[in-house]
């Protein structure tokens, strides 16, 4: 009772009314409470909003990323031609238009690397012949299929469902195989088909047991014109659509490159007064980090990539092709541990459809060039562990294999081919800023 | 006693006071014109001075908020625009010293201009504050890509601690003479 006569005297001035330091220690304590429910709710809400903006934008992430990197890579450019008194409008001027220059460059040389239509239906071709070809010798097996070698006694089931689903998956289907027929006579102004890949074909044929290439040409034959017009209007509305998508990149890199610190005044001018000089350091850490890293990783991968093309055609692989797989194989090494995987099988899945190998090295064949390929991508990895990493990009980012795999599999569930590439760049930038803001809350003492 | 306290109080005032204020505005003066009357940066041009203000952060601090407290590592310079601040020196049983007073165009924490050692005092806002801060990084990158600009602050960066130095110095030892 005491207690609680106590507690009311405090509470009053005697008079009934209230003591005005209560009073505002108690409004004070209200304020903050409600500030902490006001900042958790909106917090929630922003990214929650932030989420679903994110996944309906998601085409356009990849060319957002593709300009951010562009540009971040730039930055040091930017700062060198301002230190050699070059003014910065003038260096962004002269960066942009060489973006666009290698853009343009870039996008002509892919498309010519890729294949056209016809190009297409010969390498279907020639892979399902050569891949059968190559199984019956490993096997053992004769030309009727009979026969067969110890291994393909006690795994044939296994082999041969095997083989069979990727036979389904690579044959031509019924409007390819009247399209095959149509380029091998010459066909839109292309030239024709060498006869040896007919041969390819009618063995392909008769792997599949499907005797229908008559039908299907002739099914086909009339239907020619309305199915060329439907493809031109799809294919423009792809070009467009693509160029709809892709126009924002340019822009995205420009306007980082015109940014002088804005966005980061902004948000630094949200962090409140007792975090101002740790969000500052946190800014320029991890800028730095994520800079340099994204800067190693690209000379990596061009470095990783040019190997693969000098050694692939040493090795006698087509100029084309190595061009090709090295791009491919460069970029596949952004994604650590199953980067040179996939340098393996594009490089070994064109070493099996190799009609000759044009190598300088004499003993390669088109029978062993698989055997080559896979000395190369040691090769490769040995140069890599042992050169490139440790120069450029120094060993800073290790990350676990487990979250590697995770995050590969989710960005490319999530987001598809792009997904699959910059899964790991995007988790090591996470890592970058979490780490370094913990560890600055602490050498702040504010954790 | 009482005499000797304020002796020393007024002896490190005379350390961390600004000797260098020129003038007493009204507060209300542009960046570019407020950084002019910052010894840091007097012999800075127009065009320079307006590089600066670019890179320069405003802050405003309610009463009893700090700028930057003891121990933290120091990341940026302090110029006080209007307000009041203080520099403190926390003690034991949450009591805390006060080693002087900061005024509007008076500056502080440059020192963490230099590097990243922690910071010596804290510094807290005795009433409704504006400050620009001025931060380490920006000016190692001025001294990379402009690098007039940057040096030009680093030499009145060098007088000012050298004359504080000078100063701290006869405090120290102007009674033996």
């Amino acid at each position: 009772m005491n207690s609680f006569m106590a507690g009311t005297n405090n509470m009053s001035n005697g008079n009934g009314l209230k003591n005005p330091e209560t009073t505002t220690i108690i409004h004070s304590a209200t304020r903050r409470q409600t500030r902490r429910i006001v900042f958790v709710v909106t917090t929630i809400l922003v990214v929650m909003t932030g989420g679903c903006l994110i996944w309906s934008l998601r085409p356009i992430i990849l060319p957002i990323i593709i300009g951010t990197l562009a540009a971040y890579i730039c930055f040091p450019l930017l700062k060198l031609f301002n230190r050699t008194g070059i003014p910065r409008g003038a260096g962004i001027l002269l960066l942009f238009g060489s973006f666009f220059f290698v853009i343009i460059i870039i996008a002509n040389q892919v498309g010519s690397l890729i294949p056209d239509e016809r190009e297409k239906l010969i390498l279907k071709t020639r892979f399902q012949y050569k891949l059968n070809e190559r199984y019956k010798s490993i096997m053992g097996l004769n030309d009727t299929g009979e026969g067969g070698n110890i291994l393909y006694k006690y795994f044939s089931a296994d082999f041969d469902n095997f083989l069979n689903s990727v036979n389904s998956f690579i044959r031509l289907d019924n409007e390819e195989r009247g399209k095959f027929m149509k380029y091998l006579d010459g066909y839109d102004n292309k030239p024709p088909i060498p006869l040896k890949y007919y041969e390819y074909y009618h063995k392909n044929l008769d792997t599949n047991h499907e005797d229908t290439e008559e039908k299907a040409a002739g099914d086909l034959a009339g239907k020619t014109a309305e199915k060329e017009t439907g493809k031109d209007e799809s294919h423009f509305t792809v070009v467009m659509g693509a160029f709809k998508l892709w126009i924002i990149m340019p822009f995205v890199f420009l306007f980082l490159l015109l940014d002088n610190g804005e966005i980061k005044r902004f948000f630094v001018s949200l962090v409140p007064n007792r975090y101002f000089e740790v969000s500052l350091a946190v800014f320029d850490k991890v800028d730095k980090a994520i800079g340099n890293y994204l800067r190693g990783i690209l000379i990596e991968c061009s470095l990783v990539g040019i190997s693969y093309i000098v050694l692939l055609a040493l090795i006698g692989f087509e100029i084309k092709m190595a061009v090709m797989i090295g791009l491919a194989a460069g970029m596949a090494t952004a994604i650590p541990i199953l980067g040179f995987g996939i340098a393996f099988v594009l490089g070994s899945s064109y070493a099996l459809i190799a009609e000759s190998a044009n190598s300088i090295i004499p003993f390669i064949t088109p029978n062993n060039l698989i055997i080559a390929v896979a000395v190369v991508v040691l090769i490769v990895m040995v140069l890599d562990n042992g050169v490139f990493q440790p120069v450029v990009v120094g060993g800073a980012v290790s990350l676990h294999p487990l979250v590697v795999f995770i995050g590969i599999m989710g960005g490319s569930m999530l987001f598809g081919f792009a997904g699959l590439i910059l899964a790991i760049p995007t988790i090591v930038v996470v890592k970058e800023i979490v780490s370094t803001l913990f560890r600055e809350l602490k050498d702040y003492y504010l954790i | 006693m009482k005499h000797d306290t304020a002796d020393k109080t007024k002896t490190i005032n005379a350390f961390w006071g600004n000797i260098f204020s020129r003038f007493k505005g009204d507060g209300n003066i542009p960046n570019v014109e407020f950084l002019k009357l910052c010894p840091i940066f007097q012999h800075l041009n127009n065009r320079e001075l307006k590089k600066i203000s670019t890179l320069i952060y405003e802050r405003k601090y309610q009463a009893g908020e700090y700028l930057f407290e003891k121990e933290q590592p120091g990341t940026a310079m302090f110029i006080i625009k209007s307000g009041l601040v203080t520099i403190v020196v926390p003690g034991r049983n949450n009591e805390e010293t006060d080693l002087a007073t900061i005024h509007p165009e008076d500056f502080l924490g440059e020192l963490a201009l230099l590097d990243d050692t922690p910071r010596s005092a804290s510094a807290k806002a005795l009433e409704k504050t504006e400050a620009l801060a001025f931060f380490r990084e920006d000016l190692n990158e001025l001294l990379e890509t402009n690098p007039a600009i940057g040096s030009k602050i680093m030499k009145d960066l060098a007088i000012v601690i050298g004359k504080r130095l000078k100063a701290c110095n006869e405090q120290l030892y102007g009674g033996y003479e």
